[in-house]
């Protein structure tokens, strides 16, 4: 995968930090944490990821699966998940050095200037806009409306508490929209990490990473398995439009 | 040379091709390999690599399992344990009366080249497991057994074929990795739940011990259903009780079915089988090599 950090911030953009010991981390920052603090681990992703200039953190979500202790060695990864409104979404997580992710969260930081940072519809997945534009792709490709010319049902994608619903009939999607009235016959989930990494990979790992299980779906799980190919062409039309404005 | 033989075997007909060099007058005092599909698939598998081999000098047997390819299903069903694969491969060799085979295989036929191997009563020349760990394979078996039913098993031909070329590793070019996955389009789907029913339950790790002949343990470093690392521990396990009878090798580029995606794959098994011929118990380092 190529992210590389753009002048202005973007979707995609990635940062590895360097790596610190937590207890010296913690003492030159003036932090003094009981041993086995849960906010050890979000702290030291704070003072190990840089901020982002002229813009504000204003929240922050943080899960641990193996908190981190006083005696490990860390660095932060971050990649930017979302540009919207003024507001930047930063995926981050605690990796230790033996490669494994200890913590990870969502920064959410508000810019002083939200011109500063543009949205793009083509990397604001599970949007309206994000979705009108694929429609534009899919309408054109012949393969993905053989591959539905048989079926009747609505697609629902969902990025972190964004979903979008493709309505479908006989292999043309006749309906775009936030919601449809008999909601989505099943929905393809995965979070904003997942959906940056899978549109902007040099190489399509979409299916490799749902054979490792990394995607979740609600709704009709035979719809969904049934229409494998279909999402297949969904994600590739996701991934061509995202690599128009960041090849 | 090829030969098509079918066994009586338990009940059923089981289909073995024995591949040898042309014009060979006595090709039973060959070093015989026993070469072991994947999940779903059949010998077909081998087709390059058995012609190849046979030319470097080997007799090459390659069995189809019962309800694969071309040997008669199971009397019993469709079969879920790889242990009971283990007996009938032991029953072809049995038929054939070949002893101290090289065994080669990949996936499920990693993971039955590693059940022959802690066999110590039927003796090995070698083995070469690839792409499997000694654990039970990471699928979900509960969904497998309700994909038994075929009403409950969607879209399994794109899935396959989605799948497999999803594993084939990046180094392979599109076209050949097309090929792959539109031959391993050809499984029967009840076939292939059983046999991965038998990969998520499958475990050999309390018996690695019991292995006495040299075996390689060998992983692409591109296959999404295995966990290198954990290959390479099960030669370390092997050592710790037999030091310098396992090695293991890392495939850069490589995934789930090296025998299909590795160019002249039949050159880089025949070093592999010199190798553990020359056995000589001194400790192995593992290694990475890319082809």
């Amino acid at each position: 995968m190529t992210l590389t950090t753009s002048d202005l911030v973007t979707v995609g953009d990635r940062i590895a930090g360097a790596a610190r010991e937590l207890a010296p981390l913690l003492a030159e920052a003036g932090i003094a944490l009981p041993g086995g603090s849960a906010l050890a681990g979000a702290i030291a992703a704070e003072l190990l990821t840089p901020p982002i200039p002229g813009a504000t953190r204003t929240g922050i979500t943080w899960s641990t699966s193996r908190p981190v202790t006083h005696d490990d060695t860390v660095h932060a990864d971050v990649l930017v998940t979302r540009v919207a409104d003024g507001i930047v979404d930063r995926y981050v997580r605690l990796v230790d050095d033996t490669g494994t992710v200890r913590e990870c969260g969502t920064e959410t930081w508000r810019l002083d200037d939200p011109t500063a940072a543009p949205a793009r519809p083509e990397l604001d997945f599970c949007t309206a806009a994000w979705g009108e534009l694929l429609r534009a792709r899919l309408d054109e490709d012949a393969e993905f409306a053989s591959s539905l010319s048989s079926w009747d049902g609505t697609i629902g994608l969902r990025c972190d508490d964004r979903e979008l619903h493709l309505r479908i009939y006989k292999g043309r999607i006749v309906d775009v929209t936030r919601r449809t009235p008999h909601g989505a016959t099943f929905t393809f989930v995965a979070p904003a990490h997942l959906w940056a990494e899978v549109v902007l990979a040099e190489r399509d790992d979409f299916m490799r990473r749902a054979i490792g299980g990394e995607f979740s779906s609600s709704g009709d799980g035979y719809e969904y398995l049934r229409l494998t190919k279909p999402l297949n062409i969904v994600i590739a039309h996701a991934r061509a439009l995202a690599q128009e404005v960041r090849p | 040379m090829i030969e098509a033989r079918y066994l009586e075997i338990a009940g059923a007909l089981g289909f073995v091709e024995i591949v040898t060099p042309d014009a060979h007058p006595a090709p039973d005092t060959l070093p015989t390999v026993l070469c072991i599909h994947t999940a779903g698939q059949s010998g077909v598998q081998y087709r390059h690599v058995a012609r190849d081999l046979a030319a470097r000098g080997y007799r090459v047997i390659v069995p189809d399992l019962p309800g694969h390819g071309r040997s008669e299903p199971a009397p019993g069903g469709p079969v879920t344990s790889l242990t009971a694969y283990g007996d009938w491969l032991c029953a072809v060799l049995d038929e054939l009366e070949i002893e101290r085979p090289y065994v080669v295989g990949c996936s499920i036929g990693g993971k039955l080249t590693l059940e022959l191997s802690v066999r110590p009563e039927r003796p090995l020349a070698g083995a070469v497991a690839m792409e499997a760990e000694a654990g039970p394979g990471r699928v979900n078996v509960a969904g497998l057994r309700r994909e038994l039913e075929d009403v409950a098993g969607p879209a399994r031909a794109e899935r396959t074929y989605l799948g497999t070329l999803a594993s084939v590793g990046t180094s392979v070019p599109d076209d050949k990795a097309r090929v792959i996955a539109t031959m391993h389009k050809r499984e029967d789907p009840e076939i292939s739940s059983s046999d991965l029913i038998g990969w998520g339950s499958h475990d050999v790790r309390d018996r690695l011990h019991l292995i006495d002949a040299p075996i390689h343990l060998v992983a692409g470093l591109d296959d999404p259903w295995i966990r290198a690392a954990e290959v390479e521990q099960v030669a370390a396990r092997v050592n710790e009780a037999h030091p310098g009878l396992a090695r293991y090798t890392g495939l850069a580029g490589i995934g789930h079915y090296p025998m299909e995606e590795v160019d002249d794959f039949a050159a880089v098994v025949d070093t592999w089988f010199r190798e553990l011929g020359e056995t000589d118990l001194s400790v192995r380092d593992s290694e990475e090599v890319a082809l």
